[in-house]
């Protein structure tokens, strides 16, 4: 198996504020990796390394074989990073299929195959980005980065204050995303129960460092672990 | 699915679908109903005309990217001592002037907008602002050229088309000047409608997310700012060719300031806005100036104040309400 995501002793943050420190995991193409960790551990802070928007002060970090390190954030979207960010950022003048058309590219998902994957997008496609419902806007947001033809997704935090019907819907989808294969994953979530049912691999940071990884299913099963690390609140509001 | 509605950032609107069709009717006709109609204005009517295409291109670079401008008459001063010069001591064809012109402006946008377009905000005003001053200088010392403060002139234009002179009345300039404003909306129009338009709205509401989608985002801002100064510096020439004359004080902040305000009068990002305001101004400006020579910018200042305090859409925007207002008598008039 090829190696979809590698970092290496990454120490990243925001200035000179380090939020990661001395972070080390691999990926494998086509697997899903949940990140887990109570509040400000540096789940988001992983992404936004992933994506460019951190000031990386030592270590390695790759995708596909390419080093990311220096590389501006627009070619790593075209490198095959897809990013659907954790306050959504559909631009709310531009119509639900605007906001697609401006992500789109040749080897993207087809405009219909992301409406076939949310209907409910499909029905509001002229409606604009602003006027969305939450998760009609977390759904775009999805749908944006896949029509960008994303070789690896990000996902931080997409279930965050949605309905449960409408989490429901989105959990669905990621999984149809997941099995359709070709796309490596990596969510971050709270709902600890969620991301592991979604994955194969997890960890779980804990001040900036790696404090657990595994495969999903064992720490799925491991309570004491979960409630040592994500605390038994997070996983019980999860269930 | 839940009925949470989004908390998303409102954003003014941009031009909306029901704007297109019969609703470009009204303004190109209402352009080509004038030229009938007030013969005796022709001169007023067509610096409106140029006025509407300088704010159109400061829409593109403001209102749709979002950049901060304040030296966007560097691009129409350049354009109309270009298109002079060219008249002068190349050709007098005024097409040939027109695309010379329109061609050194945009290289002028293009070099510039590679240097400056990499700051954001308050340094790029100044930038701007700097780029403005500095052209409005050089033109100033290429006395032997530009004139100097005595402007240039001695500009002599050949027929339009070789069958159509420049007459004192202002027939051909106004129609010449029409048909290159109705050239350059369309293309805007188009332009702002395509997926680069469209991503050029998405970098100004949030660059962060453009870049990681992929947009070239430097590129896009350095390609919208290029087509504006392009499309300033014909605003320029036309204004050149049709009035014979060059002078500084079209390079300088306060032309840059005017364009400004006659766009937000108009309303930015609605092209049309551009129309509104230019028409509204120099018709303002032409009649204040006519009561009191001296004080006409007291009018100007306090329309341009009402407007921002009590018009978040600019004059677009009564034409906004007043056409939502007309849907919906219409819709109740009509027997279902």
């Amino acid at each position: 198996m090829n190696t979809a995501v590698a970092a290496s002793r990454l120490v990243a943050g925001y200035g000179e504020t380090v939020v990661l420190d001395d972070v080390s995991f691999e990926l494998e193409t086509g697997r899903a990796l949940a990140v887990l960790g109570r509040n400000g551990v540096g789940k988001s802070t992983l992404l936004n390394t992933l994506m460019g928007f951190t000031t990386v002060h030592a270590g390695q970090i790759s995708a596909f074989g390419q080093p990311l390190n220096a590389m501006p954030t627009h070619h790593r979207s075209r490198a095959g990073i897809g990013y659907v960010p954790q306050e959504r950022e559909i631009f709310p003048s531009l119509s639900a299929m605007e906001n697609l058309r401006v992500a789109a590219r040749a080897r993207g998902w087809p405009l219909a195959d992301v409406f076939s994957l949310f209907p409910l997008l499909g029905q509001r496609r002229e409606s604009s980005g602003g006027s969305l419902s939450g998760g009609e806007q977390q759904m775009l947001a999805i749908g944006r980065a896949l029509v960008g033809g994303p070789r690896l997704l990000l996902l931080d935090e997409p279930m965050e204050g949605l309905a449960p019907i409408v989490v429901e819907t989105l959990y669905q989808a990621l999984a149809k995303i997941r099995d359709a294969g070709g796309i490596t994953m990596i969510l971050v979530e709270q709902h600890a129960e969620l991301a592991l049912s979604l994955s194969q691999e997890a960890i779980v940071l804990e001040r900036g460092r790696i404090a657990y990884r595994g495969p999903s299913a064992e720490l799925a099963r491991d309570e004491s672990t979960k409630t040592r690390l994500l605390g038994v609140g997070g996983v019980e509001e999860a269930k | 699915m839940n009925p949470e509605r989004s908390r998303a950032t409102r954003s003014p609107p941009a031009e909306k679908p029901h704007a297109a069709g019969w609703g470009h009717l009204l303004p190109w006709t209402a352009a080509l109903a004038f030229y009938f109609l007030g013969a005796d204005f022709l001169g007023l009517g067509t610096n409106a005309l140029i006025m509407v295409l300088f704010a159109l291109s400061l829409d593109l670079v403001l209102g749709y990217a979002g950049i901060i401008t304040m030296g966007h008459a560097a691009f129409f001063g350049f354009g109309a001592y270009a298109a002079g010069l060219c008249a002068i001591h190349v050709t007098n064809d005024p097409v040939t002037g027109l695309l010379i012109a329109t061609a050194a402006a945009g290289i002028l946008g293009f070099v510039t907008g590679t240097l400056i377009l990499h700051t954001k905000g308050v340094t790029l005003m100044m930038l701007t602002l700097a780029i403005g001053a500095l052209v409005a200088e050089v033109a100033n010392h290429l006395r032997d050229y530009t004139g100097g403060d005595d402007g240039l002139h001695g500009i002599r234009m050949a027929p339009l088309l070789g069958a159509f002179r420049f007459d004192l009345w202002g027939h051909t300039a106004y129609l010449y000047t029409l048909a290159v404003l109705l050239a350059w909306f369309a293309l805007a129009w188009r332009i702002m409608r395509s997926p680069f338009g469209r991503s050029l709205d998405g970098i100004r509401q949030n660059v962060r997310r453009m870049r990681a989608i992929g947009t070239p985002v430097w590129w896009r801002m350095v390609a919208v700012y290029s087509l504006g100064a392009a499309m300033a510096g014909t605003a320029g020439a036309l204004s050149a060719q049709t009035t014979r004359a060059v002078g500084l004080t079209a390079l300088e902040l306060l032309a840059s300031g005017t364009v400004l305000m006659v766009l937000i009068l108009g309303g930015t990002r609605r092209l049309y806005g551009a129309f509104a305001g230019a028409v509204v101004y120099v018709v303002v400006q032409d009649f204040a100036a006519q009561v009191d020579p001296f004080r006409w910018m007291f009018v100007i200042g306090a329309l341009l104040m009402a407007v921002v305090l009590f018009l978040e859409n600019g004059l677009m925007g009564i034409i906004d309400f007043a056409a939502a207002r007309a849907r919906s008598l219409w819709r109740e008039q009509t027997p279902r």
